[in-house]
C-alpha cells in the first residue's frame, strides 16, 4: 500500500524538515500583517536605537518563558528553552529580511542602518511566530494544559497580548482615535473591555479545566484572571506604546486615553489565548 | 536536568537546529552592538538635505527632471517638502513642489519635478522647504 509506506517512511531528517516549515510558516503568519504595515517600515528608519535595544533585550527572557509552556520538548531546561528562542530569531530575521527585501521596503537607497534596523524591528513579531509555529499547538498533540502553573498561564496571557497589541499599536489609528475619545469614552471602552477579558475568562477557564466554582471569595475568578490579563495587557501595551514612541510629547491624560485604546485589542488578546494555546 | 520522557524529546539537539541558534545568536548580538553603537554617537545633526539631478527628459506636456534627494544629517525628515525653481535671465519664471513621506538618515529618494518651460533654457534650483520630527 503506497499511503501506509508514505507515512512509515518519516525518516528522522522529516521530522526536522517538517520542523523547519513550521518555524518558517509561523514567522510569516505572525509577522506579515506587521510587515505590510507602512507604518512599521518608518518606524524602522527613525525609531530610538535605545528603545529597539529594550524591545529586544525584554522580549528574550520573554520569549524563553513562552517557550518553556508551548510543549515543543517535554525537558524544560534553560538552556533548550534559550536555544528555541534563538533558533526562532534566526528564522524571524530570515523571513522578515526575505519579506521586506520582496515588498520593496529594503533598498540600496536606504543606509545599512536603516535597512538592518527595519529587519530587526520585524524579527521580534516574526521570532515570536516562528517560536509558536514549531511548538504542537493546532497540531492535535497539544495538551499540556494541566501541567501549567500560574507562571504558564500569565505567559500564555504575554503570547495573546502580544499578538494583538503589536499588530495594532503601530498605526495611527491608535492614537487618532485617542485623539476623538472623551473621558466618558475611555471610561466606557475601559468597562466594556474588562467586560469582554471576563467573558473570555469565564469560557476560557472550562477549556483549559481550571474551576473557579469552589471560589474563597466571589467574583474569585475575576481578580485571579481578569485583573491579572488586564495587568500583562497594561503593561506590555505600555511598553509596545513607548517603544513605537506613541506616548512621546502627550499630556498624561493623553497617555492614559491612548493605552487604553490599546489595551482594548491587547487585554482581548490577553483574556482569550488560553483558548488557542 | 528535567527528566525526558515525552515523545518529542530527542537524546540529542539536531545539529541544525544549533548552527540556526547560533545564527540567531550572533544575528542579535550584531544589531544589538549596531544599535548600541548608533544610539552613542552623541552628537544629532537635523537633517541635512542635498539635491542633485540625476534626469530630465522631454515628456507630453512639458519636462520632467529627476532629483536624487539626500539626507546627510543623523536624524530623520518627515513630510519632506521640496521646491523646483527655473529661472530665465535672474528672474523667477517657474516654481513647482514635491514632496518626500519619509526619508532616513544617510539615506536617500528619488523625487520628479514637472515643469511646463524646457529646464536647458534657463538655471534650475532646488531646496527643501521644510520637514516634521516623524
Amino acid at each position: 500500500m503506497p499511503e501506509i509506506s508514505v507515512v512509515e517512511s518519516l525518516k528522522p531528517g522529516d521530522e526536522s524538515k517538517r520542523e523547519v516549515g513550521r518555524a518558517i510558516g509561523g514567522a510569516v503568519i505572525f509577522g506579515l500583517p506587521m510587515m505590510m504595515t507602512g507604518e512599521m517600515w518608518w518606524l524602522g528608519f527613525y525609531i530610538d536605537p535605545e528603545r529597539l535595544v529594550v524591545l529586544i533585550l525584554i522580549s528574550i527572557p520573554v520569549f524563553v518563558g513562552i517557550s518553556r509552556i508551548i510543549g515543543f520538548r517535554e525537558s524544560r531546561n534553560l538552556a533548550d528553552n534559550s536555544l528555541d528562542v534563538f533558533v526562532a530569531y534566526a528564522f524571524g530575521f530570515a523571513v522578515s529580511g526575505i519579506v521586506l527585501l520582496s515588498l520593496g521596503v529594503l533598498s540600496l537607497d536606504n543606509s545599512a542602518g536603516a535597512n538592518l534596523t527595519s529587519v530587526m524591528l520585524q524579527a521580534v513579531p516574526a521570532s515570536l511566530g516562528a517560536l509558536l509555529g514549531r511548538s504542537e499547538i493546532g497540531s492535535g498533540e497539544h495538551d499540556r494544559t494541566d501541567e501549567r502553573n500560574y507562571f504558564d498561564e500569565i505567559m500564555v496571557m504575554v503570547v495573546g497580548a502580544l499578538f494583538l497589541a503589536l499588530n495594532v499599536a503601530p498605526t495611527e489609528e491608535v492614537v487618532l482615535i485617542s485623539y476623538q475619545m472623551s473621558a466618558w469614552h475611555t471610561l466606557s471602552l475601559l468597562i466594556f473591555t474588562l467586560l469582554v477579558m471576563h467573558i473570555f475568562g469565564i469560557v476560557g477557564s472550562y477549556a483549559s479545566g481550571t474551576k473557579y466554582e469552589e471560589a474563597p471569595v466571589p467574583f474569585f475568578s475575576f481578580y485571579a484572571y481578569t485583573c491579572v490579563a488586564y495587568l500583562v495587557a497594561l503593561m506590555l501595551s505600555l511598553l509596545v506604546l513607548w517603544v513605537f514612541g506613541r506616548l512621546d510629547h502627550s499630556s498624561p491624560g493623553q497617555m492614559l486615553a491612548v493605552t487604553q485604546v490599546l489595551i482594548f485589542p491587547a487585554g482581548i488578546g490577553a483574556a482569550a489565548s488560553r483558548l488557542i494555546i | 536536568m528535567d527528566e525526558s520522557t515525552g515523545k518529542h524529546d530527542s537524546p540529542a539537539t539536531p545539529l541544525w537546529e544549533k548552527l540556526t541558534g547560533a545564527i540567531g545568536f550572533i544575528f542579535i548580538c550584531f544589531t544589538l552592538g549596531f544599535l548600541i553603537w548608533s544610539a552613542s554617537q552623541a552628537e544629532e545633526h537635523p537633517p541635512e538635505i542635498v539635491i542633485s539631478v540625476t534626469d530630465i527628459r522631454q515628456i507630453n506636456d512639458g519636462f520632467l527632471v529627476v532629483v536624487r534627494v539626500k539626507n546627510s544629517g543623523t536624524k530623520t525628515a518627515a513630510d519632506l517638502n521640496l521646491s523646483g525653481t527655473l529661472s530665465e535671465h535672474g528672474s523667477e519664471t517657474e516654481t513647482v513642489a514635491a514632496r518626500i513621506d519619509f526619508l532616513p538618515p544617510n539615506s536617500s529618494k528619488m523625487a520628479g519635478f514637472f515643469f511646463t518651460k524646457d529646464p536647458s533654457q534657463g538655471t534650475l534650483k532646488f531646496r527643501p522647504l521644510g520637514y516634521q520630527e516623524p
